[in-house]
């Protein structure tokens, strides 16, 4: 058989079964035992082969599953799922909201602003997107914010989570494609706060353009100092928590992949800090006599919330892992990035052409199975061309551009995963369509996002060497 | 009577998934002690890192039964949102039981293997050789985990509710909005 | 027609990506095994990554592929005698001439159901690397007080008889470990440093070197018996063919390569007792393999003569 229709074949019958509702794990496992029963059952009798490609397959997961890289996923949920359940998060969003004052849709900006502390500190979008859909949006549709005003931002902030260090992605995705990691994780700050900006900008323009999307009303007026010192206790100490991670990076400590355990780490200081130690500074003794009470439930809730999504990302990784080996040993690996290889075109057509692709995945698969089942085949052909920056940019650059195309993938109408994360947390009566109308301005600033990094690499490449 | 014995059952399974969750924040210190005892240059276990590494493995099977129990992994519903009750309702029962039927297949040959490796003096863990880990050890998670899954498929093809609700998205995403808004709802 | 019935088709897996020297010399043998081969016996390369490199000898055992050119340390703990090919200081034709290939093939056959056919890539060595200069102790050893030291199962049991302090690090991590300095030494072979840029952190190298890098060609036993006189044959000799081949270009490139890295300013540094060093690391090995043969309570009788064709 041709490897495009074995190709075709496999793709195709994971699609129908995750189509009709098949667990996406499972969806992958079943077609990775069929195909595998053809490549490695030599044996005659249907009983032998079945052993020897269930047999070969756990081999391999075996091997897959039990790599240290994975470790980021499951510790950046703890740190996030602590960052939540300690109330630390809603400490930091009203500071946000005091912070603002009476600027008009002041809170879209707290959605961005909270928003981007909160998943870059989780690097977890769906779980961000869960939180803040649940947490802003009934309220400021309370408050009369149009649907676009609330959702938009929110959808759009996941984009920062993946840029914005640490990220759980970003340290894979170097993992994954050997890059340096640290070299990433800086090249994305840059094009984070370019999309910060951007997104500010765009709420400033719409609501400058149509006062009625985000109405104004009176609230009490803040004194400065008392802002200051709200900044200084709830939003400082917050953020610190991602200066600390790389600094002990920097300082050799932990490795990028060991450093999340530190964020999780510096969580639950903090929160014995807000929790414990002010509150007997102060004299609250109810506060303080409550805290075990209140830190044990916090911890449990954390623990039992990492550990479900965590086993949620590892049985996907179980299936699509196991798929890529498939793919490879059937052969129609090879064959396809020597087909890609084979046309003439010039890198920026084989940039847009993977950006296609990865707009496509996303409408079905989570980000790590995209990167695992990309990853083996995209760096190697981006090393075969040259856009003139020398190949050590290079691969951060086009890391960086992966790292956007995900996240825009993972947003895109009709299909992006986060608008049904989205649908899901929304107030009752909610449209899909409503949601894929809010989320597609703020795609529209990442996607040009992107093309301003393809335009001007620097804006990827500068910080990262200017060591150097 | 089975009412009884089901809700036992879901316990059993919640305890595994304690485990699991467990497991992760041992993992969060597990790092920190390991790479503070080397930054200070002060001894430490070496099993941290197999301990660590396994852990994904254990966690996986560990805490997968529970998931599939409560609609928590990953499914997209959008075909069985389109379809009418009655169609969902046959649908969701014949993907349970291929699916259940995925999980058999794979919790008897992994079986299998573990008995062939737990009877071979000479299968050890060729990349962490330095550790002496028995193959068995990384074997032993496979048919426990397939098995639970199974049950919990089969479990589905006969329940009066099927596993597919209908409610479009993503049913993993529905668990942690509920938990999300309850909690919520529990701090205001 | 009837040659084209007869022609006999293998299978293949090897473990590291198309780049690197190993899989361009085991890929080479292929091409001239299917040369002399055409109507007698083919072999089929499976595309990299399609079995997980430590679970590619198990495969072949398994008969779920044929053949794989793989180092004898990935599945050096079910064999423990493969160190002796780690740990040779022989040439590949002296341990052929001594019987200890043969030695080494009656135990593949014997414990894991393969068929040993060649040492293939002899040549390349090991030696310690370091970022800062390294000291020496009054017993003409190296000193490895406070340094940390990346482990690894091929020579973990010698860093540990040199009572150095070692770290347990994927290769994938070791390049931001050294550059932010949560390990600051690693051993590695001599060619192929440069490769991983470990070079860049790591400027002082500990010599003598010792080991030799290996890749063995095993296949499956049930299909070596099952292949025509003809075609073992064929497969046999070429592949003993390419061992010395194989060597003179490995032996080359780490020529080079001490060349290459002193010329980049590497820093290289006698052991004031060689002699004593080479000993440490040999033995340390020897004993990780007696223990674990008396662990799997087998016979230890063979072990002295393995010893003597490999270490001559
Ligand atoms: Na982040
Ligand atoms: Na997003």
């Amino acid at each position: 058989m041709e490897w495009y229709w074995i190709l075709s074949l496999l793709l195709g019958s994971i699609l129908l079964l995750m189509f009709i509702g098949v667990p996406v794990g499972l969806a992958f496992i079943a077609v990775n035992s069929i195909a595998a029963f053809f490549l490695y059952g030599r044996f005659g009798s249907f009983d032998a082969n079945l052993s020897a490609s269930i047999g070969q397959l756990t081999d391999n997961a075996f091997a897959n599953m039990t790599i240290f890289a994975i470790v980021p996923i499951p510790m950046f949920l703890l740190m996030g799922e602590l960052f939540f359940h300690t109330g630390l998060a809603k400490r930091m969003f009203n500071a946000i909201e005091n912070l603002m004052g009476r600027a008009p849709a002041r809170l879209s900006y707290v959605t961005v602003a909270g928003g981007t502390a909160f998943a870059t500190l989780s690097g977890s979008s769906m779980g961000s997107t869960a939180l803040l859909g649940t947490l802003m949006v009934p309220e400021m549709t309370e408050r009369g914010y149009k649907k676009s005003m609330s959702i938009g931002p929110i959808l759009g902030t996941g984009g920062l989570a993946m840029l914005i260090p640490p990220s759980a992605l970003a340290v894979l995705l170097g993992t994954l494609a050997e890059i340096d990691i640290g070299r990433l994780l800086i090249g994305g700050i840059v094009p984070g706060l370019i999309l910060a900006s951007m997104y500010t900008l765009l709420i400033y323009t719409r609501a400058t353009l149509d006062p009625s999307v985000a109405p104004v009303y009176d609230i009490k007026f803040i004194p400065w100092s008392s802002r200051l010192k709200t900044f200084f206790s709830d939003v400082v100490p917050m953020v610190s928590v991602i200066f600390m991670v790389i600094l002990l990076i920097m300082f050799g400590v932990a490795t990028p992949s060991e450093s999340a355990a530190y964020g999780s780490l510096g969580v639950v200081i903090l929160s014995f800090i807000y929790l414990l130690i002010v509150p007997w500074f102060q004299g609250k003794k109810e506060v303080v006599s409550n805290f075990w009470n209140v830190f044990s439930v916090a911890l449990w809730k954390s623990m039992w919330g990492a550990g479900r999504v965590t086993i949620i990302a590892l049985m996907i990784l179980f299936g699509s892992s196991l798929f890529s080996n498939v793919l490879a040993g059937s052969g129609a690996s090879v064959k396809l990035i020597e087909w890609v290889t084979s046309f003439d075109v010039s890198g920026l057509v084989m940039l847009l052409i993977m950006f296609g692709i990865l707009l496509l995945l996303g409408m079905f698969m989570d980000q790590l199975a995209m990167m695992l089942l990309t990853v083996p085949i995209f760096f190697p052909i981006m090393a075969g061309f040259d856009f003139g920056m020398g190949p050590e940019r290079q691969v951060i650059w086009f890391a960086v551009i992966m790292l956007l195309a995900m996240e825009i993938s993972f947003t895109t109408p009709p299909f992006g995963l986060l608008l049904f994360v989205m649908q899901g947390v929304c107030p009752p009566g909610t449209r899909f369509g409503e949601i894929c109308m809010a989320a597609i301005p703020f795609m529209g600033c990442a996607i040009f996002l992107v093309i301003m990094i393809v335009i001007f690499p620097e804006i990827a490449t500068w910080l990262p060497f200017i060591t150097k | 009577m089975l009412k009884i014995v089901d809700d036992l059952w879901g316990r059993v399974l919640a305890v595994l998934m304690g485990i699991a969750a467990v497991y992760v924040a041992l993992i969060m210190i597990a790092i920190i002690y390991a790479s503070a005892f080397r930054f200070f240059g002060i001894a430490y276990s070496q099993y941290t890192i197999p301990f660590i590494e396994y852990g994904f493995l254990f966690i996986l099977f560990l805490g997968s039964p529970w998931l599939v129990r409560n609609r928590g992994h990953v499914y997209i519903e959008l075909l069985t949102a389109a379809l009418n009750d009655h169609g969902r309702d046959i649908l969701s029962r014949i993907i349970c039981f291929l699916a259940g039927l995925v999980c058999l297949i794979w919790a008897w040959y992994t079986w299998l293997l573990f008995l062939e490796r737990y009877d071979d003096m000479m299968a050890y863990d060729e990349l962490r050789a330095q550790y002496d880990i028995p193959l068995w050890v990384s074997t032993l998670p496979f048919p426990i985990g397939f098995f639970l899954m199974m049950i919990e498929f089969f479990r589905f093809t006969v329940m009066s509710k099927p596993m597919h609700t209908g409610l479009a998205g993503i049913a993993s995403d529905r668990i942690e909005l509920e938990d999300t808004q309850r909690d919520l709802r529990e701090t205001k | 027609q009837k040659q084209a019935q007869a022609e006999t088709k293998l299978t293949m897996v090897y473990p590291f990506p198309d780049f690197l020297i190993y899989t361009k010399n085991c890929k080479a043998l292929v091409k001239a095994i299917n040369e002399k081969g055409k109507g007698v016996v083919q072999i089929d390369v499976l595309p990299f990554n399609s079995i997980k490199m430590f679970q590619q000898a198990p495969a072949v055992s398994k008969g779920r592929v044929d053949l794989n050119c793989i180092p004898a340390a990935f599945y050096a703990r079910g064999i423990p005698e493969l160190e002796a090919i780690s740990t040779s200081s022989s040439t590949v034709a002296q341990a052929r001439q001594a019987g200890g290939i043969d030695m080494i093939d009656q135990l593949h056959q014997k414990h894991f159901g393969v068929k040993y056919l060649g040492w293939t890539s002899s040549g390349n060595k090991f030696r310690i690397y370091m970022k800062d200069p390294p000291k020496f102790g009054s017993d003409g050893l190296p000193n490895f007080d406070g340094v940390k030291m990346r482990d690894n199962p091929i020579y973990g049991a010698f860093l540990k008889a040199l009572k150095a302090t070692t770290h347990n690090l994927p290769a994938t991590q070791v390049y931001a470990a050294l550059e932010k300095g949560v390990v600051d030494s690693a051993a590695w072979a001599s060619y192929g440093l440069r490769g991983l840029k470990w070079d860049k952190f790591l400027r002082h190298a500990v010599v003598p070197d010792f080991y030799q890098t290996d890749i063995g060609w095993i296949i499956n036993l049930k299909k070596w018996n099952s292949l025509s006189t003809k075609a073992k044959n064929i497969v046999q000799s070429t592949v003993i063919e390419y061992e010395g081949i194989n060597r003179g270009i490995l032996q080359k490139l780490h020529k080079e390569e001490i060349a290459a890295l002193k010329k980049g300013g590497m820093k290289f540094y006698n052991v004031p007792n060689p002699k004593k060093y080479l000993q440490i690391a040999v033995d340390s090995a020897y004993d990780r393999m007696m223990g674990r043969l008396k662990k799997a309570k087998r016979s230890t009788d063979h072990v002295a003569k393995l010893r003597a064709a490999f270490r001559q």
